[in-house]
């Protein structure tokens, strides 16, 4: 949406500044005209007519005017004449037939506004009467301008106010119009936003972008099509797994309980008792890997419902680690938690099972991992951030491959190594409540944190 | 009924192999009235017939879910149910059913947890009684010697009584001898739910306690402080 507030935006300045710009091209244009052709008629020609005019003298009974004056006179005029002051003509030069009379006042008054006989004709005040100056017919449009004084005294505000008027009405007609623009875009917009969250678009296939509209319905109803086939991919693939561990786990179950009697059995020797002991042992791995699998399939595919409580970690830390110490009574097992006073009433939403999981997988490990290292030394931290709780996790092992901390950031872990799918589980647990894991090597040992939102 | 092992246990599992080794696992035990079920018709059968004091039943069978032969069972009578089942989604749907199973196993299974889990659902139901009638444990600490029957520690001629918050803490510890038990563990087993905030209330309490118990209290030897997590009691 806020791309399209911006787009309307863009295109209001755009218009303002197209209006703006044809206003200033039509001012240059007319004044240019006016430069170009008013010349003449207008200044040039009256400045120079009062030099000629001036120039008509008296010689004898007559009038002469100078060759020079002469010239210019024949390259302006088809005709002159000098009127004196009764009217009669004294001087003329190549005057038309049909204009030679007597002139009375009226005629004056007439031809000196308008046209002698449709000769456009110019007057200049003579010290003994008037000189007229005719034009070639239909050469010059002759009007009278008269103006109320007010409106030359307002002439550059009115020209300052009409170039106003016209911007703002401009950029109005511009924002109307891109807000029209804006309205009939809106519906595509919020078609496209819910296309982007997977939620079906029905949008109002009418008005000028129908083909558009008719489009992203479409393209929507494919994307919802895709997803549902993906969907249903995603979930056989977990259904498949969780069959396949349902009948592994049946014979399994078999060789585990054969194992372990075998295991107790007095009548077997010492060598068979620990055979007994290795199938049996392997056994567990088989489940615990079986378990593993189904539990990171369907947190794959967020198909593992988290029955959310309200955890207090430092109890939950506490309890898993009570429960390895007590469980690994003949190994050499350190696990030191510490919970600085400010955490110690840390509390969390989330899985309680998934997240001693994903704890229990750590610590799981780091044991082993650490087989011939002597004691496991494994500590606890628990940090309260402002939006997360992070739990550290760090031992005395080798560490982690540089192939691990490399990838770690991938979506999909490698499944097989011998880390993976504990710490993928514990990654994905970590996703699961908004968090992240991340894993890190000490200068000895590793170190796993384990971040959960709050 | 003079133990447990008198019981009449029903299996109902559609698995022959299981059927047969679970049957094995506990006659080995010492049970000996064994009945087998394969489907959820042969289950109530045998009910019926049998009037089973204990029933280990799978949850997938071939002709419905163990779940509503439980409900069935329950219309009847209080008879502990064992589920036995191979799938994690039935956990979830077990609690959500609010059936009141008296435990569950997943498979595979240890013998020994199947043994041990039945065995307690067992004197659970049918001898509580003998737990509260008979004699709390007497047990020695060191050279000294508790008794839970009357809440004392004797050594010599010296009885020394415990207080009501002692009494709790060294029961909890004693119940779970040789393990670790959480300050979280503790402080509920003295104040109940939700007894956070009590932990240095806990450490004043433990410090008298093994005024009590130990020769030389500064220099414990049986009720250990396992730094960070709890106390042992050894």
């Amino acid at each position: 949406m806020k791309s399209l507030i911006k787009i309307q935006m863009r295109y209001g300045v755009m218009a303002a500044g197209i209006a703006l710009l044809l206003v200033l091209l039509n001012i240059t244009f007319f004044l240019g005209y006016m430069l170009r052709y008013g010349e003449r008629g207008i200044t040039h020609s009256y400045y120079k007519m009062g030099e000629i005019t001036d120039s008509l003298a008296k010689k004898g009974n007559g009038y002469y005017m100078p060759e020079e004056s002469m010239a210019t006179v024949e390259k302006e005029f088809v005709w002159a004449m000098l009127l004196d002051e009764a009217g009669n003509i004294v001087w003329s030069w190549e005057l038309p037939e049909e204009l030679r009379k007597k002139y009375s006042i009226q005629d004056v008054a007439v031809f000196s506004k308008w046209y002698l006989k449709d000769y456009p004709v110019k007057t200049y005040v003579h010290p003994d009467g008037i000189a007229v100056y005719g034009e070639a017919k239909g050469s010059t449009w002759k009007t009278r301008l008269e103006l109320p004084e007010r409106v030359i005294a307002y002439f550059p505000q009115g020209v300052l106010g009409l170039f106003l008027a016209n911007i703002i009405l401009a950029l109005g007609l511009a924002v109307l119009l891109g807000y029209r623009l804006f309205r009939s875009l809106r519906p595509l917009a919020e078609g496209i936003e819910r296309m982007e969250e997977k939620e079906p678009t029905n949008l109002e296939e009418t008005g000028p972008l129908e083909e558009l509209a008719a489009r992203i319905n479409r393209t929507s109803r494919e994307l919802a099509r895709q997803h549902a086939v993906l969907e249903k991919k995603d979930t056989a693939r977990t259904t498949w797994i969780a069959g396949v561990s349902h009948d592994i786990r049946t014979p399994l179950s078999l060789v585990l309980g054969y194992a372990s009697q075998l295991e107790e059995s007095p009548h077997l020797t010492e060598e068979e008792h620990r055979q007994a002991g290795v199938i049996r042992a392997q056994s567990l791995k088989i489940r615990q890997l079986v378990n593993d699998l189904n539990l990171a399939s369907k947190l794959e595919y967020e198909m593992q419902p988290l029955s959310v409580e309200n955890i207090r970690m430092a109890e939950l830390l506490r309890k898993i680690a009570a429960d390895f110490m007590n469980q690994s009574k003949d190994r050499e097992l350190e696990i030191l938690v510490e919970i600085p006073e400010e955490a110690q009433n840390l509390k969390v939403q989330g899985d309680r099972k998934l997240l001693e999981r994903a704890v229990g997988n750590v610590i799981q490990n780091s044991i082993r991992h650490n087989g011939k290292n002597g004691v496991c030394r494994v500590e606890v931290q628990l940090k309260d951030m402002e939006q997360q709780c992070q739990i550290v996790i760090t031992d005395n092992g080798p560490g982690f491959p540089e192939e691990i901390l490399r990838r770690q950031g991938d979506q999909q872990m490698e499944v097989g190594n011998s880390h993976g799918l504990g710490l993928k589980i514990v990654q994905q647990i970590a996703r699961a409540h908004g968090g992240e894991m991340v894993l890190a090597n000490r200068d000895q040992g590793g170190r796993v944190t384990i971040e959960i939102s709050r | 009924m003079e133990s447990i092992y008198e019981c009449k246990i029903l299996i109902v599992d559609d698995e022959r192999g299981i059927l047969e080794m679970t049957e094995k696992i506990l006659r080995q035990e010492g049970y000996y009235k064994i009945y087998k079920a394969g489907c959820c018709r042969e289950a109530r059968e045998a009910f019926w017939q049998v009037k089973p004091d204990g029933v280990i039943l799978d949850v997938m069978l071939p002709d419905g879910d163990g779940f509503q032969v439980m409900r069935d069972f329950r219309m009847e009578s209080q008879v502990p149910v064992l589920f036995l089942s191979a799938r994690d989604e039935d956990e979830n749907r077990l609690l959500g059913l609010g059936l009141g199973a008296d435990d569950y196993i997943t498979k595979p299974f240890l013998p020994r947890e199947l043994l041990l889990r039945l065995g307690a659902v067992l004197k659970r139901v049918y001898f509580p009684v003998m737990e509260r009638e008979g004699r709390l444990p007497v047990f020695p600490v060191g050279e000294r010697s508790v008794d839970l029957n009357k809440g004392t520690v004797d050594f010599g001629d010296v009885s020394l009584t415990l207080t009501a918050k002692e009494y709790a803490l060294l029961k909890k510890l004693y119940e779970n001898r040789g393990n670790i038990v959480t300050i979280d563990s503790l402080c509920q087993a003295a104040w109940g739910e939700d007894s956070y905030g009590f932990e240095n209330t806990l450490m004043v309490h433990m410090r008298r306690l093994r005024e009590k118990v130990e020769e030389n209290p500064s220099a414990p030897a049986h009720l250990l402080t396992v730094r960070g997590l709890g106390y042992k009691l050894v």
